[in-house]
């Protein structure tokens, strides 16, 4: 083995969840079903559940197709149109996380205050929510909270169930 | 969180995979050597992404093995220093919190590295985090977001072989995980996804 480049690319969630769905599609379209090897096969199966966790924008993929590779090319543009000074690496971050709130855009965009002001920051989430979407407000938990030991979770997973 | 890696590497291929595809033979194989595998400073592999060369195969003088040159880029998790990522709490302890995602179990946050003033109550086996008067709970299962400040590797040295002296006590064996991240979860907007929302 001799590592040629350690690393050729920066890969999204997107693409690698985009990846492993068209592997498995191929794998089941042909007459003879093929599988990828033991650990490749639970391995990628396990990425997938985890990309498809909430709140990771892709848990809705399926039905709602969000995320594209126009939408990622279209979201470095407009950003790189009226925010020059976001990095490259902060833009993917962004598509990775999609930060429909101001609180989380600041875990991804470095010294976020300096550099934006309040108006701009409102700007950066609406541009994320106009081109990315983003969770109806109050959708109910499929997330399915297993802690029922806990009081507060239990209480809250209780309100969830019966609204 | 996820990079391409381009690698070199012999294949062999056994007469009995030669019904397949000769492009299918060669990623089943490097599949089954690399994913779920670290590489010390590079990262957990997860799958292949492309073939990029393969040589003519040249076939074995005694096992008839087909052996083949071939580059590829491999899919490998490896979030960079900074990024914010998401997982979920798995066991707490007075020292900090362990996270988990379904494939990778190596996440630790130090108690350090908790938002203040955060308190860690002994009888439940939680950290709390009080902010504005208001108390929140880190829960076990609960999706947190972290941000990662630092990255562990490890590679096991051989070890000696056992000495036969001993009865047949289980020799202790202490795992250390070849590659593990510390995060933070400090900042306003990590920790519980929900308290953010």
């Amino acid at each position: 083995m001799k590592i040629l480049e350690a690393q050729s690319a920066v890969l999204t969630n997107y693409e690698v969840y985009q990846h492993i769905v068209d592997i498995q599609q191929s794998n089941n379209a042909g007459k003879k079903k093929r599988r990828m090897p033991e650990d490749a096969f639970r391995l990628s199966k396990e990425v997938l559940d985890y990309l498809q966790t909430k709140p990771y924008p892709l848990h809705d993929q399926k039905e709602k197709q969000h995320y594209s590779q126009n939408s990622l090319e279209l979201l470095c543009e407009k950003l790189a149109e009226s925010f020059p000074d976001i990095t490259k690496g902060e833009g993917l971050a962004i598509f990775d996380v999609r930060p429909t709130n101001i609180a989380v855009l600041t875990t991804l965009i470095e010294a976020m205050d300096d550099r934006f002001t309040e108006e701009e920051q409102h700007r950066i989430v609406d541009l994320v929510i106009e081109i990315l979407g983003q969770d109806e407000p109050q959708d109910e938990e499929e997330e399915g909270e297993e802690d029922d030991e806990d009081g507060d979770a239990a209480q809250s997973v209780e309100v969830a169930n019966g609204a | 969180m996820w990079i391409l890696t381009k690698i070199a590497d012999l294949v062999q291929l056994k007469p009995q995979d030669f019904n397949k595809p000769s492009i299918e033979a060669i990623e089943d194989k490097i599949n089954e050597k690399y994913a779920n595998k670290v590489i010390p400073n590079i990262g957990l592999c997860i799958c292949v992404w492309d073939i990029t060369d393969a040589s003519e195969g040249l076939i074995g003088q005694y096992d008839g093995h087909v052996n083949i040159n071939v580059e590829f880029h491999m899919v490998v998790f490896r979030p960079h220093k900074g990024e914010v990522v998401q997982a979920r709490i798995k066991e707490q302890t007075s020292a900090g919190i362990r996270l988990c995602t379904p494939f990778f179990n190596d996440i630790w946050i130090p108690s350090t590295e908790l938002p203040e003033p955060i308190e860690f109550v002994e009888a439940e086996n939680v950290w709390v985090w009080t902010c504005e008067d208001q108390q929140l709970y880190f829960d076990n299962n609960e999706i947190v977001r972290f941000q990662v400040i630092e990255e562990k590797w490890y590679t096991q040295p051989p070890t000696k072989p056992n000495e036969p002296t001993d009865s047949d006590a289980p020799t202790k064996t202490s795992y250390q995980a070849p590659y593990s991240i510390i995060g933070s979860m400090a900042m306003a907007g990590l920790g519980c996804y929900m308290w953010w929302e």
